[in-house]
């Protein structure tokens, strides 16, 4: 089932092709400065809350800085240089000070919080350490390889131990084909189940990030792996969060999109995938499509893009499909007429001419 | 298995066989799935499963993401490719063809995603352009690439733009050397509410208005509306201008095409604009020598015809003077060609003969958009048969052109003196490039005073020097003929001939041995003595497998030919250096040994059978 290529760690030339899209610039801003911190809705306990979000700026994603994900940008927010431990905790209290007893804490890093190349080790449990007592659970994030039974021990430990842990991982295809020939991941399925164990084994849980149309697929194609992906890795997370793809800067994405030969997938193809996904696995599945409706995000012809981004809304919260049965827009057709065709391109199709 | 029956330039008609049928190209592949089933017209089908009825299909195997299983039944399969666009970057684009040539199945047409790559043998003989539209549409990079691509794919294979065929790009898309094209783009376009016509899309809504469709095809006879008009009619548009280029190319008009096609949209423009502008030498090695009708010279695109800019190059940079012609004579073109055939060419050439020693007279004719005509090339194409739109106006663009011809014959070609018989407008023209002529006309040229004093001119500047006779000037004229024809091996082709006969029939000699005659194209053909000395100087020659030509010979009896050699180029044949006869280039040189069909060169003197050694 698995080709023996998911032996080999990444196919060089995309890697290359997804570093020299890159413009990496080491930072010289103060150190013990979080980059930023915002709040965001979130549900806890079947109630609509806050989520506090802290991003703590790093050296980076290891995997970013040697090539690293195709569609990624966070790293470009990188300082590009070591970090001391001190100075991340230190921007972790900085970050505190806004903390207004939000029930949720989103502790993000531009790559994973497990690596210690990114985060030491000792940040990463004094920092859990310091979560306000107010918090019911931590969300971080982390690169599958990452997140190994020692580390999520250790952080368990220091952990208060009615604090709930859950780990994101960018899984974003389940496919290894997708994995290595386009999105460029260090790792594959096998790596998240194995990550889910770990995780398991502390009462920590793991949610699946699963790209929406990663570059070369086709818009149908797209649809098919994110639905495939939402079966395979549904049973071992707890959530099954959908990204559509979004243009960052500085990417091997943002180079083709800029020269028509990528656009971001359509809202359609979004619903189409929770839609599927939701009979496909029985673990909640959600989507919060960034820059949605817009050129850079998820988007459809311009009049209907509202409606259906509600609606995914509405769906993120209800888990009930019928929010969808309403919608209906003339693009639809055109939509259909992409997934009907544009297979037999044999390449991008871009923008089509009045469809911006 | 391909057999070309027709060529223009790139462009090709050729028979396919597909599967248990033969279709001809250029060929549209129809779309044909459960959403879209294919027009009742389609000849070959698009599909990923096995359509309904017997018409021949390929197949669509999807992309390595998610390749579908080969379908019994389907005549080619394109392969499942990774499918990354230019953007990729070379170095990835050449990594990814390399992994899709690896995972070929064997007869499988291949996604070509790097243009420089070769071509697998054992493949289908169809390849797949990939990302072929969004190169379409990108203005900087289709030239290039298609220029490269269709190179790397060699004449024996068919080309295949994927989303590729809406009307108005065909015909440029044939010109670079596409074969085969589908649907899918007339299908997406009809679903934004587009109208095609081989002019361009047109806003559908618009068309409703105007209450008239400006179509018989049954979709817009029938009164159909909405998407379904639009689609129907969509194919009827492309299958009707698919068999409008196939026409052109059997006509060798498909340039005239091209150049009203492009008009249709800026990127279109563009790509012409590339392919004359930066790619000059990729399509004059395929541009015939001579071509049939008139050349009608009605944009700015026909300027920088293939067939144009090569006259003029030859010029700058082959052509030699007739070595006794001492006098340069600057005359205005006509539009009745050959000039001399015309009523302003007859008046000047009476009163000319009132000039005794005009035999050392050059007559030079100054026209656009050639640049400038020597009068003995005045019946080569395209000299012979270009027409253009004649105002009395020139823009900056010719008068910048003739300019630069005009300075490039003076630098490789010393005269004594130089006359200039135009009006004062393509005087001023010409006077930039001259350091010391004489004005001939006051007013119009053809008046008795300007001819009187052009008469008294000449003969001012002939009256002194050796005299030349016209037997030793006609066979300088033949040389500088076989200069702009052969290059250096054609001076020396005629080095020490001798001319006989009447123009145009001018025969060349070297003693009592006949080199070549001059034809009514203008142009020398060869006699086998005339084929040994272009032997001797390693020009355009084609060798052969070890054998007498008795008529033609076969493409797959050329072991290689002169890059030199265009399609109706006089060539020498042999075998190892050692002569077997001479004849004309039905192909281009660099195209004898890429197909294996059809016939390369049409002979017309062999030697006899016990000449050829063993």
């Amino acid at each position: 089932m698995t080709p023996e290529f998911t032996k080999v760690a990444f196919y060089q030339p995309l890697a290359k092709a997804s570093r020299e899209a890159r413009r990496l610039t080491v930072r010289d801003d103060d150190p013990t400065e979080p980059s930023t911190t915002f709040t965001q809705p979130d549900r806890w306990e079947g109630k609509e809350v806050q989520a506090f979000v802290v991003i703590l700026r790093t050296r980076g994603c290891r995997w970013a800085l040697g090539g690293g994900c195709t569609f990624c940008g966070y790293v470009n927010d990188s300082f590009v240089r070591k970090i001391e431990a001190k100075e991340l905790i230190t921007q972790f209290t900085k970050a505190l000070a806004s903390y207004k007893g939000e029930p949720i804490l989103k502790i993000y890093t531009s790559g994973s919080f497990f690596d210690p190349y990114e985060v030491a080790e000792e940040a990463q449990s004094a920092i859990v350490a310091l979560v306000p007592g107010s918090v019911r659970k931590l969300n971080v994030e982390a690169q599958a390889p990452d997140v190994t039974e020692s580390r999520v021990a250790a952080v368990a430990k220091a952990k208060r131990v009615d604090l709930k842990l859950e780990v994101g991982v960018g899984l974003e295809s389940a496919n290894p084909a997708v994995a290595r020939y386009s999105v460029n991941k260090e790792f594959f399925l096998a790596d998240f189940e194995a990550a889910a164990k770990a995780a398991a084994a502390h009462g920590a849980t793991l949610k699946a990030y699963t790209m929406v149309k990663p570059p070369y697929l086709t818009e149908a194609e797209a649809i098919e792996d994110a639905v495939a992906t939402a079966r395979l890795a549904g049973p071992h997370a707890s959530t099954v969060s959908f990204n559509p793809m979004n243009i960052q800067k500085n990417t091997l994405v943002e180079r083709l999109w800029t020269r028509g030969q990528y656009r971001p997938p359509w809202l359609w193809s979004v619903v189409e995938v929770l839609k599927r996904a939701k009979e496909a696995t029985s673990t909640p599945v959600k989507s919060d499509p960034v820059a949605g409706g817009k050129h850079r995000g998820a988007h459809n012809c311009g009049t209907c893009d509202d409606h259906v981004l509600a609606a995914i809304q509405a769906f993120n919260v209800s888990q009930d499909v019928r929010v969808f049965s309403s919608l209906a827009c003339a693009c639809q057709e055109t939509w259909r007429d992409v997934l009907d065709l544009e297979g037999f391109h044999q390449g991008p199709i871009g923008e089509l001419a009045d469809d911006a | 298995m391909i057999e070309v029956l027709a060529r223009d330039g790139w462009a090709r008609r050729a028979r396919w066989t597909l599967g248990a049928t033969d279709v001809e190209t250029p060929v549209v592949l129809y779309v044909d799935t459960d959403r879209h089933p294919a027009p009742a017209h389609a000849k070959a089908l698009l599909a990923r499963r096995a359509p309904a009825g017997d018409r021949p299909w390929v197949q669509d195997l999807g992309s390595r993401f998610s390749p579908l299983a080969p379908a019994p039944g389907a005549a080619v399969s394109i392969a499942p490719e990774l499918p990354y666009a230019p953007a990729s970057g070379a170095d990835l684009l050449a990594a990814g063809h390399a992994e899709n040539e690896g995972a070929l199945a064997k007869g499988q047409a291949l996604v070509a995603i790097d243009p420089r790559a070769a071509m697998p043998t054992d493949a289908s003989d169809l390849v797949v352009m990939g990302s072929a539209r969004a190169l379409v549409a990108n203005p900087y990079a289709l030239a290039a690439h298609v220029t490269t691509l269709r190179r790397s794919v060699g004449a024996g294979r068919l080309l295949y733009a994927p989303g590729c065929g809406l009307p108005h790009e065909m015909a440029l898309l044939a010109y670079a050397g596409i074969d085969v094209f589908d649907s899918s783009a007339a299908l997406l376009a009809a679903r934004q509410g587009q109208y095609l016509t081989p002019e361009g899309p047109m806003d559908a809504a618009a068309v409703e208005r105007a209450g008239a469709r400006p179509c018989r095809c049954d979709a817009c006879v029938s009164g159909a509306t909405g998407f379904d008009w639009l689609t129907s009619h969509a194919l009827a548009a492309v299958e009707t201008e698919r068999a409008r280029v196939a026409a052109a190319i059997e006509a060798g008009r498909l340039r005239d095409l091209v150049e009203t096609r492009i008009r249709a949209t800026p990127e279109m423009a563009a790509h012409l604009r590339r392919f004359d502008l930066e790619h000059h030498d990729h399509f004059e090695e395929r541009a015939p020598l001579i071509r049939e009708g008139v050349l009608a010279a009605t944009s700015k695109e026909s300027l920088q015809r293939p067939e144009v800019e090569r006259f003029r190059r030859r010029i700058e940079s082959r052509y030699r003077k007739p070595e006794s012609a001492r006098v340069l004579l600057l005359l205005p073109c006509s539009a009745r060609k050959p000039y001399s055939e015309s009523r302003t060419h007859r008046r000047i050439a009476e009163w000319l003969e009132r000039v005794p020693g005009r035999a050392a007279v050059h007559e030079v004719i100054v026209t656009s958009p050639l640049g400038v005509v020597p009068r003995e090339l005045e019946r080569v194409y395209p000299a012979a048969q270009y027409d253009l739109p004649v105002t009395g106006h020139w823009d900056e663009d010719e008068r910048a052109m003739i300019r630069g011809a005009l300075d490039a014959l003076l630098e490789r070609n010393k005269y004594d003196r130089v006359i200039v018989h135009l009006d004062e407008t393509e005087m001023e023209i010409v006077a930039p490039v001259l350091t010391d002529f004489e004005h001939t006309v006051e007013g119009d040229p053809l008046s008795n005073e300007s001819l009187g004093a052009l008469v008294r001119a000449l003969n001012d500047a002939t009256a002194d020097g050796p005299r030349v006779t016209w037997r030793d000037r006609m066979a300088d004229d033949l040389a500088a003929v076989a200069s702009w024809q052969f290059g250096e091996a054609g001076r020396s082709l005629a080095e020490g001939a001798t001319a006989r006969g009447k123009t145009p029939f001018v025969r060349l000699f070297d003693g009592e041995t006949q080199l070549a005659m001059l034809t009514d194209r203008g142009l020398l053909s060869l006699t086998l003595d005339g084929g040994r000395r272009l032997l001797e100087r390693g020009a355009y020659r084609v060798e052969i497998e070890d054998f007498v030509p008795k008529g033609s010979v076969f493409c797959v009896g050329v072991k290689g030919a002169d890059r030199e050699v265009r399609p109706g180029d006089e060539v020498v044949l042999h075998h190892a250096g050692d002569i077997r006869g001479v004849g004309r280039a039905a192909l281009a040189g660099s195209e004898m040994t890429e197909v294996r069909r059809g016939v390369a060169v049409v002979g017309r003197h062999h030697v006899a059978a016990k000449e050829a050694r063993k």
